[in-house]
């Protein structure tokens, strides 16, 4: 190998170029064929209506998108007094836990502004849910509800595991980083779901989870608390799935905040107990903006996994969950692209997928900007 | 030195460059089958080891396939052009099949004979327009597995044929009296809420035809609207909610077969295929009632695993030397007598006992026979009615609002024949 | 209110020797605090984990039984069995899922190192024309997950024309040339001391089979693309379509960079003076010192890997190419489905990785520490 580098090529800088070809090419090449390619065929594949089984592909422009996309608020016709004992198509009903809906069967009527004025925009979208301001009654219209339900979702999962999971990660790396005997079987057993991979967690805890026999609500009974009918309840499947997922990742991150507490100069702490510092204001005035890219690191890691959702949706409800409470954007875009072998629909919504992570980075990079300018 | 090591790698290299290389034989003739029940596997291993061996012209090469997501392979293979030579798929994908082009016509292989001995019902479900795409060795049977001491225990009549099947009324009332006997562990029903994917369009569209909805427009295959969640569904649909919220039955059961066979649930709406370990674990409590009459006559399931001959096969021939060595009256007999489902060979049907008068599986006979099974929607878009049963059975179950999960279905069902239309 | 000049001597000292005492009692129940907190979260991250064990050698029976009381948590010796082990051997081939799992592990995990730490190599400590590019470029592919390109991959996986995979197979060829050179070498320094005691032939005939054990991943690889080059048409249900797309890394080479980019210049300077070729600095200066950081990679990559679930369940329809994750998923699902054999199943996949961990925990810590510091 050497003989190859050395025989012809002597001088110094026809030397390094060959060496980054043959030492970097490869994975250049290499990221060139199997991610920069593959998104660019996305991008490409979502503006048809590219089927997996062998139908014919035409162009169809940005109709995936307008799909994906289409969503909006139109006004409803008042409730009525008395709700029909059979349901119209388009019109007001009670649902079976008494709660008024509307229904949207557009199929046949030929004139929806007849029914109320307005309503002949909605014509190709579904209801998602219905709302009232005042006396007047409104519905969020959408092409795709199982999009933004989706989406939805996603943002929900960030909203409460984020937050939740950073605060116990930095809790759990306090506690383990006292100076007492004994800390690192603590730090092993709180690390040791993070070794233990996704989908044998989903799986054990399904189980755990389980309404009738499950050791959650087993265990929970022995408060009086429960019983809750977990992923079996709208209400409950995602909360459920966030709790797995925050036991299984907290660890991860609690190792990451510890290394930023010893990080920490131990005369940081001197210097404010000299001034007269109680634990709280050290906290709040020392290891907080110590850790503060650390922190900023953690929040960004986990938002982008609360987006990347599949391993855990998949196999604990792979029907998207009651009342689809846990479908999330990944999950979608696989059942529309795999399952239902829609290729076209399914890369339009991992292109919406890839923009809206890409502005998370981007936000997140404003942050570190600034930090740094600090520096 | 260093050069001569250089060269040894490469020749190395040149060495394994060559390495695959196949070796000749008899014709390979690939095949995909489901992973099914444990006897079934084994029953069709023994029959292609049986063909392999009598005959030296073609070799099987068998390849497993999870049935949870059988489906998706066969697309995803069908795209590639990486189907095997024979395929074994559920009855109702053949519509989707054949209209992606990926199965090839039988007319010219099978002979009356064989047609005139093959149950009515298997030809049915293979014939699309004029030709006929795929043969089975079995039909399925689906109705009420029941522990009949527990019945009697109870009080709750057992039916004899079809004409004196339950009521609505009569199956409300067996479920009342039912609760009453059943183990504080137990429920009175087991729907085999464990099962995925097929088993809800399966198990349950039958059931939504009896009370007089369906799963598509059978006049015209452009519509699920009005008929998956017209009055007649929504009234399924609230009866079916009742009975787990009931508690008569459980969307969360683990370890459903356990339950029935320990006598914790004395009954089962599920197939043939649970009939081997039903029996072995009831004996002579085991009975099997008939599908009950809804309020629109008695309907049942039907249909079954088919074989057919994919359009890219370099070797029809030997793919049907299989396919006919399969529907052979001894294979179809062994088989059914291994899975417990109904053989579709009518020769026999008529030599197994089970299936005649008094026999443990009668009530499938008749019911495929006096046209109370009916066959799953004849519409290349039955792959996403399979997937939206599953959907809408199971929020149904859950509790959620009937005519909202059943309006969504139909919209999805919808869709999806505009998406094929164009 | 006491005050010190109202008291005598032997009261201070009575009081200080209170005050000590107090001291130490609250230090104590603060530690015993401490200690009961600190044990009670670990419960709650272990039980799942200790129940799937538990169950696992259990009866099937008991598995639900038990489930009521605590005994779902307690190793009942009298009732070990093996029954449900063997049910999964006898159901499900556990034995290949096992192989293939950590076959396709091993491969990418050992391929993407050399592969990714050259590539950061040619970054870090090289210069030429569009360095920069090529840099922000793979820093930015970094925020792309694999879920947001799965769709459009696999149907480019399925359709690889000729021509790309004559470009992969070249790639390969490279990469294995230049493994063959770095293992030759070092096999060579390795075994310099036998050849003063072995006669010539023996020892190079060691050296030339010790290379080919080394570079086995490689040789692989080639043999599988080979063999795909002569099937033509699609990769799906392969192992290389689990191994080649994730070989090159943006994440790994980004982190090899940060580790590279802070290695002094002088230290390799002398020898790029003295005439040494890149290839020969990245391995015998670089390589050495850069231990930690290949520690590191491997850990987070062999964590990411083994529990690999999207996209080999897209693209693996047999038991030949399946993984543990995705076997997981179907033989939960598969009838008849006992608890006792599932659990079996997860255990037998956990255990093996938890023992590692314990082994190797400084060095888990250490690489998810390290993962984060820099963000």
């Amino acid at each position: 190998m050497r003989l190859f580098f050395q025989n012809n090529l002597t001088g110094r800088k026809g030397r390094d170029l060959l060496a980054v070809l043959v030492m970097g090419g490869p994975a250049f090449l290499l990221l060139a064929i199997f991610m920069i390619w593959p998104f660019i065929l996305g991008i490409d594949l979502s503006t048809t209506n590219q089927r997996f089984d062998g139908a014919q592909a035409s162009d169809i422009g940005t109709r995936n998108y307008e799909r994906i996309l289409g969503v909006g608020i139109g006004g409803l016709p008042p409730k009525p007094e008395v709700f029909p004992d059979s349901r119209p198509g388009v019109g007001w009903y009670l649902d079976n836990q008494g709660k008024a809906d509307f229904r949207w069967r557009t199929r046949g009527i030929d004139d929806l502004d007849e029914i109320w004025e307005g309503l002949e925009n909605w014509r190709g979208y579904e209801v998602m849910s219905v709302f009232s301001i005042g006396s007047n009654e409104y519905a969020i219209f959408a092409r795709d509800p199982l999009f933004w339900r989706s989406l939805r979702n996603n943002l929900a999962f960030a909203a409460f595991v984020v937050p939740v999971q950073t605060a116990l990660a930095l809790m759990l790396a306090i506690l383990i980083n006292q100076k007492l005997p004994g800390m690192n079987v603590f730090r092993t057993i709180y690390f040791s779901p993070v070794v233990t991979a996704m989908v044998i967690v989903a799986v054990v805890w399904a189980f755990l989870y389980n309404p009738r026999f499950g050791l959650i609500n087993q265990m929970l009974g022995v408060l009086s608390i429960g019983p809750f009918d977990w992923l079996q309840h709208p209400a409950s499947a995602l909360p459920a799935i966030m709790i797995m997922s925050i036991w299984q990742g907290v660890g991860f991150q609690m190792v990451i905040f510890l290394a930023g507490l010893q990080d920490i100069p131990e005369d940081l702490y001197e210097a404010a107990s000299i001034d007269g510092a109680g634990v709280v204001h050290k906290f709040r005035y020392v290891t907080l903006p110590m850790l503060r890219n650390t922190t900023i690191f953690v929040v960004l890691t986990t938002t982008i996994l609360a987006f990347r959702l599949f391993d855990q949706i998949n196999v604990m409800t792979p029907d998207g969950g009651p009342a689809s409470s846990t479908a999330t954007m990944v999950w979608y875009a696989i059942r529309r692209g795999w399952r239902e072998s829609e290729i076209g629909y399914a890369s339009a919504i991992s292109v919406v997928f890839v923009v809206i992570v890409l502005m998370i980075s981007l936000v997140q990079r404003v942050f570190v900007k600034s930090e740094s300018a600090l520096d | 030195m260093k050069r001569l090591t250089s060269m040894i790698l490469m020749g190395l290299l040149a060495v394994l460059m060559a390495l695959p290389a196949a070796a000749q034989g008899p014709e390979e003739v690939s095949l995909w089958f489901h992973s099914g029940q444990g006897s079934e596997r084994d029953e069709l291993d023994r029959q292609i080891t049986a063909f392999n061996e009598m005959q030296d012209e073609y070799v099987i090469m068998p390849l497993e396939v999870p049935e949870g997501s059988y489906n998706d392979q066969v697309r995803a293979a069908a795209l590639a052009g990486d189907l095997p030579c024979v395929l074994d798929f559920d009855g109702p994908f053949i519509y989707s099949y054949v209209f992606s082009g990926d199965l090839i016509p039988l007319d010219d292989y099978v002979t009356d004979e064989l047609l005139d001995d093959v149950l009515p019902s298997i030809i049915g479900q293979g014939t699309v327009g004029d030709s006929i795409y795929s043969l089975g060795q079995f039909d399925s049977g689906l109705s009420i597995w029941a522990n009949a001491a527990m019945l009697e225990e109870a009080g709750v009549r057992i039916p004899e044929g079809l004409d004196d099947v339950w009521t609505l009324d009569e199956f409300n009332e067996a479920m009342e009296a039912l609760a009453a006997i059943v183990p504080d562990d137990g429920y009175v029903i087991d729907f085999k809420f464990t099962y995925d994917g097929e088993w809800y369009s399966y198990g349950f569209g039958p059931m939504i035809r009896s009370f007089g909805g369906d799963t598509i427009d059978r006049e015209t295959f452009e519509t699920a609207e009005g008929v998956l969640n017209g009055e007649e569904a929504v009234a399924w649909g609230e009866w079916f909610q009742s009975l787990f919220a009931n508690g008569y039955a459980t969307a969360t059961p683990v370890d459903p077969d356990a339950d029935f066979m320990e006598g914790r649930v004395p009954l089962s709406w599920v197939g043939h295929w649970m009939y081997n370990d039903y029996k072995d674990a009831l004996g002579d409590d085991l009975v099997l009632i008939p599908a009950p009459d809804f309020g629109n006559g008695a309907v049942t399931g039907m249909g079954s695993w088919n074989w057919g001959i994919t359009s890219t096969c370099a070797n029809p021939d030997g793919a049907w030397t299989f396919i006919e060595y399969l529907m052979d009256a001894d294979n179809t007999a062994s088989m059914a007598n291994a899975n417990g489902a109904v053989p579709s060979r009518i020769s026999a049907l008529e030599a197994d006992e089970r299936y005649q008068e008094g026999g443990d599986l009668h009530i499938y006979f008749l019911q495929l026979t006096e046209g109370v099974a009916v066959p799953r929607a004849q519409t290349a878009v039955y792959p996403t009615i399979s997937t939206v049963m599953e959907d809408v059975v199971n929020a149904i179950a859950r509790g959620e609002d009937v005519q909202r999960s059943l309006d969504a279905a139909v919209d999805a069902i919808d869709s999806a024949i505009e998406s094929l239309a164009g | 209110m006491m005050t010190a000049d109202t008291l005598t001597s032997q009261q201070q000292a009575q009081e200080a020797r209170r005050r000590a005492f107090v001291a130490r009692m609250r230090e104590i129940s603060r530690r015993i605090f401490t200690y009961a907190l600190m044990s009670f979260i670990g419960f709650l991250f272990l039980f799942p984990i200790i129940f799937m064990v538990v169950a696992a050698f259990k009866p099937n029976d008991r598995v639900i039984a038990d489930l009521s009381s605590f005994a779902a948590l307690l190793p009942n010796f009298e009732t070990f069995t093996l029954d449900n082990v063997n049910d999964v051997f006898s159901r499900v081939s556990f034995d290949q899922y096992m192989f293939n799992s950590l076959f396709l592990t091993l491969v990418t995990v050992i391929v993407g190192l050399f592969v990714n730490s050259m590539a950061a190599y040619v970054l870090a400590r090289m210069r030429w024309v569009g360095r920069a590019v090529i840099l922000s470029l793979v820093v930015s592919l970094i925020i792309i997950p694999l879920e947001a390109i799965a769709v459009p991959l696999m149907m480019m996986v399925n359709n690889m024309g000729p021509f790309v995979n004559l470009v992969v197979l070249f790639i390969l060829i490279v990469i294995t040339l230049m493994g063959w050179n770095v293992i030759w070498n070092a096999v060579a320094s390795m075994t310099e001391n036998l050849s003063r005691t072995l006669p010539l032939p023996v020892h190079f005939a060691l050296q030339v089979v010790l290379t080919i054990l080394l570079t086995l991943p490689l040789t692989v690889l080639i043999y599988f693309m080979i063999g795909q080059i002569e099937k033509g048409g699609t990769w799906l249900n392969s192992y290389h379509v689990q191994i080649l797309p994730f070989i090159a890394e943006p994440f790994s080479i980004f982190l090899f960079y940060q580790f590279f980019i802070n290695i002094p210049k002088d230290f390799d300077e002398a020898a790029y003076v003295d005439g040494a070729d890149n290839f020969r600095i990245y391995w015998q200066i670089i390589v050495p010192i850069s231990r930690p950081v290949f520690a590191t990679v491997a850990i987070l990559k062999f964590l990411q890997f083994w529990s690999f679930y999207l996209w080999p369940l897209m693209v693996t329809r047999e038991d030949t190419y399946r993984p543990l994750m995705v076997g997981m998923d179907f033989f939960q699902t598969q009838a008849p489905i006992r608890w006792g054999s599932i659990m079996a199943y997860a255990a037998m996949v956990t255990i093996p990785v938890l023992i590692t961990f314990l082994l190797f925990q400084k060095w888990f810590v250490q690489s998810v520490s390290s993962s984060g510091v820099k963000g």
